[in-house]
């Protein structure tokens, strides 16, 4: 175990979390697939610390950045909130099932659906243009959003299969503290086929609230060490900030690599991590 | 949809205005804190329930306007959809909210 003064300690922290808000603004993930292995691995938290504040981080992460994205006009606030339904669900789950399996088989199994996420992500849907099946014309679903100076329309389907990622990705984020961006982008851009921009701030508008619903039953089972949170949470606020500024600016095709490239590498982590029986 | 711009809007302000107060009490929590316990050692490699002591109390206070942030995105898109007659989207956030709610006060 490594010794160090608080003050060191937060320091270290703040700005490892900072590169981490950078990170995982810029590519819709959260900041907490990267926090969770830094406070672990590198620094030796006891695990249930680290997903308690690398939640509060998250939470902070997705609801600093929402608001540009909600003010261009980026994110479909009705298909967030509908998803919500089962991210929430699903992070009530996986909160309940931290108890149940061991960490380092939740940590493999999700190494591997990223692994193999990673892979496919060049397989990619058309941007516009495509007709919204039946059940999302009837929700309301599909929207319009600003590319290349004007308002596009885009159709949004396959609800129910979106939803039962969504369920998935919520309870990931309540099992390993993370806000399960990569599965929510995933589940909007290439099962519901939302154009990629959509797809990732609408995914950041959700993280925030699936990461309450965890961290709802992670406070009240005192996981959630506030002098901890602190600067994990300012860090990633303050490089998260930077990230969505340049989020703006970057094209998709430069987006997706970048996406899948830290989708590839967050994977090989998971992998060896929980075959080493870290977790 | 009409009107769905401003609630977009008044969301990101909620959500915006949430997080920097909640940051602000958690930099100002983080100063006392690290005032009072600086000099001390690390321990989190061992599990004990969280200690709120007197000068954590602050940076608790930080922590749960930050959780509480989204959750009073919820709570406004519940009346903001309503008062735009948009039952289905009303009861959808409605939903949502008892979802979180429910982890709160039942941790499994």
């Amino acid at each position: 175990m490594i010794t160090m003064t608080v003050v060191e300690f937060s320091t270290v922290v703040l700005a490892g979390s900072a590169a981490a808000g950078f990170l995982g603004s810029l590519t819709g993930l959260g900041g907490g697939m990267v926090i969770v292995p830094l406070l672990t691995l590198a620094l030796g938290v006891d695990i249930r610390y680290a997903i308690g504040a690398s939640l509060i981080a998250v939470i902070a992460t997705s609801s600093g950045s929402a608001a540009s994205f909600l003010r261009q006009r980026y994110a479909n606030i009705r298909a967030g909130m509908l998803l919500e339904v089962a991210t929430t669900s699903g992070a009530l789950l996986g909160a309940a099932l931290t108890a149940l399996l061991p960490g380092s088989a939740i940590a493999l199994i999700f190494g591997v659906v990223l692994l193999a996420s990673a892979l496919t992500a060049g397989k990619h849907s058309v941007d516009e243009g495509e007709q919204g099946d039946k059940l999302c014309e009837k929700l309301h679903l599909s929207n319009a959003y600003p590319s290349h100076g004007r308002m596009v329309e885009y159709g949004v389907r396959h609800l129910p299969a979106g939803f039962a990622m969504m369920a998935g990705a919520g309870a990931l984020s309540g099992l390993l503290g993370i806000g399960s961006g990569a599965v929510k982008v995933l589940a909007m851009d290439r099962a519901m086929r939302f154009p990629f921009k959509v797809s990732t701030t609408t995914s950041n508008f959700m993280i925030g609230v699936t990461a309450a619903a965890s961290a709802g039953v992670y406070l009240s089972r005192g996981y959630i060490d506030p002098g901890l949170a602190m600067p994990v949470t300012l860090g990633v606020l303050g490089g998260a900030t930077l990230g969505s500024k340049y989020l703006m600016r970057a094209p998709v095709r430069l987006l997706r690599n970048l996406f899948r490239g830290v989708l590839l590498l967050l994977a090989v982590q998971m992998i060896w991590n929980g075959a080493k029986g870290v977790f | 949809m009409n009107g769905d711009n401003r609630i977009e809007r008044q969301m990101g302000k909620l959500l915006q205005v949430g997080v920097a107060v909640s940051a602000a009490v958690m930099a100002l929590g983080g100063i006392l804190y690290l005032a009072g316990h600086g000099r001390d050692t690390v321990a989190l490699s061992t599990f004990h329930k969280a200690a709120w002591t007197q000068s954590t109390r602050v940076l608790q206070i930080g922590v749960l306007l930050m959780i509480a942030t989204p959750v009073l995105r919820v709570l406004f898109a519940v009346f903001a959809f309503a008062k735009a007659q948009d039952w289905l989207y009303s009861a959808v956030a409605a939903t949502v909210l008892a979802l979180i709610l429910w982890g709160f006060v039942h941790p499994a």
